[in-house]
């Protein structure tokens, strides 16, 4: 199993450097570039040069690549071209926001879909089934932006019971926390509760219908244990890859959520920086985006190894 | 996106049911024919053009002459919702297609070749697969220019990746049956093999893909016209059309409510009907809105 | 344009109170209260965030630098210059020079005082290359900046100019130490210290209790912070947890009005937008075109349904009708689809297409395209709008597409803003319209103080443009913001939102 995990993480290695080419030529591509975006309406063409040969533009594309590689080697990942600020602080701070988001919006919709899933998973085709995942479907059907701001509108501008923004920089006390984070939360469990209960029910439906549950059912173990022990162990694979895949999501998909509730999260930095052409920061939160994903990934599969024994002795 | 093959008994037992539709099947087939069939002859009835303005009033209730009321610059919703269907259906199905396609020649290509074609392919693929879609969106948009050819063939290409390995992940599995083998032991060609033995034997579980890719889909580019990138104005397409009128739902306008309710319906419709092929096929479907 | 600052040679000697403008109208009423926490939300956020004035750009920017630094002079409710740190200022008799007193005993957050040095440095930047500036393009009539006794600086000009203490009360002209390079801790004169500042997320400044106007600031400590989402800023206002937000659209006036607790703030102003039409390219460079336009537009319903009344008709000219400027010979352009269609024929371009840019970075731009665009369908001529991303927009198709969407915020003065625009060579000349005899109309306003001469001189200006410019301009557009009822002392100044960004050491809160 290490043996594999090796092999994952160096592949993990390759795929970003892989990543990080891939978005620099993306961002070459793109018209205009930081110093424009830096002067805007007010350039002139001289103001616009000498920007340029000071921020260190004038070089040419590939040599930039190259001395940003190296600088990330030593874990340095530049400044800021807009606003001068070292990446690492810029990206740190909203790394922690980021994660915060998405470790509470994880702990919220994990348990609900599996209440949701193996519920439904007992009784398939029962009424809970129906209408608790036709419930799930409905709300994570409609695009975020319009489900975080009806949220806004009943809980924050007509009971007043939160507040309307997520707006923090460092939270007082937990409570505040909470009532801060509460509708983004709630509006990012929505959208991924739905898959991930699908995806548990469906596993575990399946697991169930195996002939070595079926004689554990006619040796009397109880239902409760065929579904807590067996199945869920046997489906611990596909599971933990559609929760990986959810959990990458919350971290790097979420730039709508962030931006309805104005949270300052990785994603908004990362499209803000793609508008501003703003070449260290885009790289920064993409190869974090990457890592997230490409970890997120290989824990799915060291769950699955670890669930089912026979995939431990493959290969 | 996970595809899970269930054992050989589940298969059997389920084949029993294959020929019957079950209610919520019945359902969703019946709200996506509705909505073809509005995309299809909707605009010809719609009482107003999409581009129309109609009314002085901005964000009317709904009256009899319109029906939803009028959106943020006094144009008819009802008119819009129709016209936008055909938008919505046409763009989301075209770039589904798109993905489907590049993600199943690739996967499927990668499959068969196998050895270092298949590590490169794949590798590159993580790498495409492990960016924020909507991020590709923006940086692909923002050197493109928005229209509706550019929206289609992103919203594609950026969902092909995750086809790509569904698509290679049925055809490994093929591979190693013997019918396979025995065509390649015949000297049967690449594409023969392709096109004769593993495209018939993957077709209901890369329909269910379909599917559920369409929705995501759909919701991807409503997040798009979120950020500001969609179809040009005056058309009307459901995700710009919430977008635009947002500034209505806080006086209760239906202007944004209906379009939103209509990306839902669609969105279900489709996750049932993946939910009903998912059991015909015996393979299990799931993934992340990305 | 606004009242024109009535000219004068005289030494302005006031005291502080003066300084406060046209807010005496609100402390008349009530009696400020000293203390509290402002969280203002502004409509940009915004990574490019900056400290450094040469480098303001932005809404933010400048709402943030008014809180940390003063300029020499403060623009007021009529758009005029008012002592700030220079306490009186005068030109000599053909106004090519302009003497600027200081203020005595204003200090820096850091304690060292204000002198001339560091006033010549803050303006004389923005001319070093090396420093790239936002303002450059404003500096290039300065030939000299020197110090004047002890505590005065005498500004040299290339050409006689009215206009420069109120250029110098724009927000890339705030004072700062001499010798700064880093900006990171904004060491300036203004109302409130630095607490934190992280870009694109917020700006915390504290009461600066050695601020020079006495008994100001009236808070604690502002929060400020950007809010992209219209709807979101709105209802994030509504709910109360924020008290100030920049740019209300006006189709959300309505419910914002409906709040119990919100009041909406407007300033009527001459920002305009307009569809530039580049006279020095195809199709655009044909007058019928820019004519058949010009009558297609539904100005009226521009500003009735797209401006929701918060507006005010154009004639395609940058004057506002309440300006002594204002050319009143000119007929107001309404709807003529027999003109226009008439136009259209003789540019030989009935029935044919063109593209108009249009974005979220010019307000409205895409509402009022899509009224031009049904009006240009009934006479025969199809527009195709392009929504284009705002980021870029200035970079990649401002004055460089023939047919563009552009909005100018307002300037101090028409001559200004004449001079940024409509000269052959200025930089910002979107519609690429050259013309000698402009060019010498404008001159010539710049540096008349005589009204009637002036008056003359404009009435040319407005009916060259007006007749042959490539300008459509529909609509001038107020400035919209909302506040809580609780914030009082918010005053209008007619160049920006929140009072012209300079709201920080006026505004106080109602417990």
């Amino acid at each position: 199993m290490l043996n594999l995990i090796g092999r994952r993480a160096l592949q993990g290695l390759l795929t970003l450097l892989l990543v990080s080419f891939l978005v620099f030529a993306g961002t070459e591509l793109l018209p205009g570039d930081v110093a424009q975006a830096v002067l805007g309406q007010h350039a002139t063409p001289e103001s616009l040069q000498e920007l340029r040969v000071q921020l260190g533009l004038d070089r040419p594309a590939a040599l930039r690549y190259v001395s940003w590689l190296a600088g990330v080697i030593h874990l340095d990942f530049g400044v800021s071209l807009a606003s001068q600020v070292p990446v690492r602080t810029l990206v740190m701070d909203r790394l922690g926001h980021t994660l915060i988001l998405a470790g509470l919006s994880a702990a919220v919709a994990v348990p609900i879909a599996f209440v949701i899933g193996l519920g439904a998973a007992t009784r398939p085709a029962g009424v809970f089934d129906r209408i608790s995942s036709i419930a799930a479907l409905c709300v994570s059907a409609l695009p975020e932006f319009f489900l975080g701001t009806l949220l806004v509108l009943i809980f924050a501008v007509n009971l007043r019971w939160l507040p309307a923004i997520a707006y923090v920089t460092e939270f007082r006390s937990f409570g505040q926390m909470v009532t801060s984070l509460a509708m983004p939360v709630a509006t990012l469990a929505a959208v991924i509760i739905s898959q991930m209960a699908r995806m548990i029910r469906a596993t575990v439906v399946n697991v169930l219908s195996l002939p070595y549950v079926e004689m554990a059912v006619l040796k009397g173990v109880s239902y409760r244990r065929i579904i807590l022990v067996h199945a869920l162990r046997n489906a611990v694979g596909p599971i933990a890859n559609v929760v990986a895949l959810n959990l990458a999501y919350l971290v790097s998909g979420i730039v709508v959520v962030e931006t309805v509730f104005v949270y300052p999260g990785l994603a908004r930095l990362l499209v803000d920086a793609v508008s501003s052409r703003d070449f260290p920061v885009i790289q920064a939160c993409v190869l974090i985006f990457c890592a997230v994903y490409i970890a997120l990934m290989l824990l799915a599969d060291i769950a699955a190894i670890i669930g089912n024994p026979r995939l431990r002795h493959q290969e | 996106m996970t595809a899970v093959k269930p054992s050989s008994a589940a298969a059997n037992r389920r084949n029993a049911k294959r020929r019957t539709l079950s209610a919520t099947g019945v359902f969703a087939v019946a709200i996506l024919l509705l909505w073809v069939l509005v995309a299809l002859f909707g605009p010809f009835l719609a009482p107003h053009n999409e581009a129309d303005i109609v009314s002085d009033v901005n964000f009317t209730r709904p009256t009899v002459e319109y029906l939803l009321g009028t959106d943020y610059i006094g144009r008819d919703v009802f008119s819009r919702l129709i016209y936008g269907a055909r938008t919505t259906l046409a763009t989301g199905l075209i770039a589904t297609l798109i993905a489907e396609c590049l993600g199943i020649c690739l996967g499927f290509f990668a499959a068969i070749r196998g050895g270092i074609v298949d590590s490169v392919m794949s590798r590159l693929n993580d790498a495409l697969l492990s960016f924020p879609h909507i991020m590709m969106g923006l940086v692909v948009i923002a050197a493109l220019g928005s229209s509706i050819p550019v929206l289609i063939a992103t919203s594609g290409f950026v969902y092909a990746s995750a086809v790509y390995r569904i698509a290679r992940a049925l055809a490994m599995d093929l591979r190693e049956k013997e019918f396979i083998e025995a065509a390649r032991a015949r000297g049967e060609g690449t594409w023969w093999v392709l096109s004769r033995e593993i495209l018939p034997n993957t077709t209901l579980p890369l329909l269910t893909d379909f599917a559920l890719r369409l929705s995501f889909i759909i919701l991807f580019m409503s997040s798009l016209g979120f950020l500001g990138l969609g179809v040009q104005p005056p058309t009307a397409d459901w995700g710009s059309m919430v977008r635009e009128n947002m500034e209505g739902l806080g006086s209760g306008s239906l202007a944004p409510i209906i379009p939103a309710a209509a990306i839902a319906s669609i969105t279900v419709a489709l996750n049932l009907l993946v939910d009903e092929l998912s059991r015909r096929t015996g393979r299990i479907y799931g993934g992340a809105r990305e | 344009m606004l009242d024109r600052r009535q000219f004068t040679k005289s030494l302005i000697a006031t005291g502080t109170a003066l300084a406060a403008g046209a807010s005496s109208l609100n402390l008349a009423t009530a009696q400020p209260k000293r203390g509290g926490r402002l969280r203002v939300a502004g409509h940009v956020q915004s990574a490019q965030d900056t400290l450094d004035p040469a480098k303001f750009a932005q809404s933010t920017d400048y709402a943030r630098g008014h809180m940390l630094y003063n300029a020499l002079t403060r623009i007021d409710g009529n758009g005029q210059a008012q002592p700030e740190l220079a306490e009186a200022f005068e030109a000599n008799q053909d106004v090519t020079e302009w003497v600027f007193k200081l203020r005595k005993g204003v200090t820096f957050h850091d304690g060292k005082a204000l002198d001339a040095n560091d006033v010549i440095y803050s303006i004389m930047r923005h001319k070093d290359p090396k420093v790239a500036s936002a303002s450059k393009g404003l500096v290039d009539d300065l030939v000299e900046v020197a110090a004047d006794g002890t505590d005065g600086v005498r500004v040299k000009l290339k050409s006689p100019n009215a206009d420069i203490p109120v250029l110098l009360g724009t927000f890339g002209f705030m004072i700062v130490k001499k010798g700064t390079t880093d900006f990171s801790t904004a060491i300036g004169t203004g109302p409130f210290r630095l607490k934190e500042f992280t870009p694109g997320v917020r700006t915390v400044a504290t009461r600066n209790d050695n601020y020079f106007k006495p008994g100001k600031p009236y808070l604690d400590e502002i929060e400020y912070f950007g809010i992209a989402d219209p709807v979101a800023r709105l209802n994030a206002l509504i709910a109360g947890d924020i008290d100030m937000m920049s740019d209300l659209r006006p189709n959300a006036i309505e419910e914002a009005k409906r709040a119990s607790n919100v009041e909406v703030f407007s300033t009527p102003c001459p920002r305009f937008v307009q569809f530039a039409m580049m006279c020095d390219r195809e199709p655009t460079n044909n007058l019928d075109f820019r004519l058949a336009v010009k009558n297609m537009l539904d100005r009226e319903r521009i500003v009735q349904q797209v401006l929701n009344g918060y507006g005010v008709v154009a004639n395609d000219h940058f004057v506002m009708p309440k300006s002594p400027v204002y050319n009143s010979s000119l007929p107001q352009r309404g709807v003529d689809l027999d003109k226009a269609k008439f136009h259209l024929k003789k540019a030989g371009m009935d029935n044919t297409s063109i593209e108009l840019h249009v974005t979220d970075a010019v307000q409205n731009s895409i509402e009022m395209g899509l009224l031009l665009q049904r009006q240009a369908a009934l006479a025969g001529l199809t527009i195709n709008l392009k929504r284009e991303p705002s980021d870029g927009y200035w970079s990649n198709i401002w004055i460089k597409r023939p047919f563009h969407a552009v909005v100018w915020n307002p300037r101090p003065t028409e001559s200004l803003m004449a001079t940024l625009v409509w000269k052959s060579d200025a930089k910002w000349n979107d519609t690429q319209f050259k013309d000698p005899h402009l060019d010498k109309l404008i001159d010539a306003a710049r540096g008349t103080i005589d009204p009637g001469k002036r008056k003359q001189t404009f009435w040319d200006i407005q009916s060259i443009i007006y007749e042959q410019g490539g300008n459509a301009i529909p609509a001038f557009v107020n400035y919209i913001d909302a506040h809580s009822s609780k914030v009082k002392g918010l005053t209008p100044v007619p160049t920006g939102n929140l009072g012209g960004f300079n709201f920080a050491d006026s505004v106080w809160l109602e417990s």
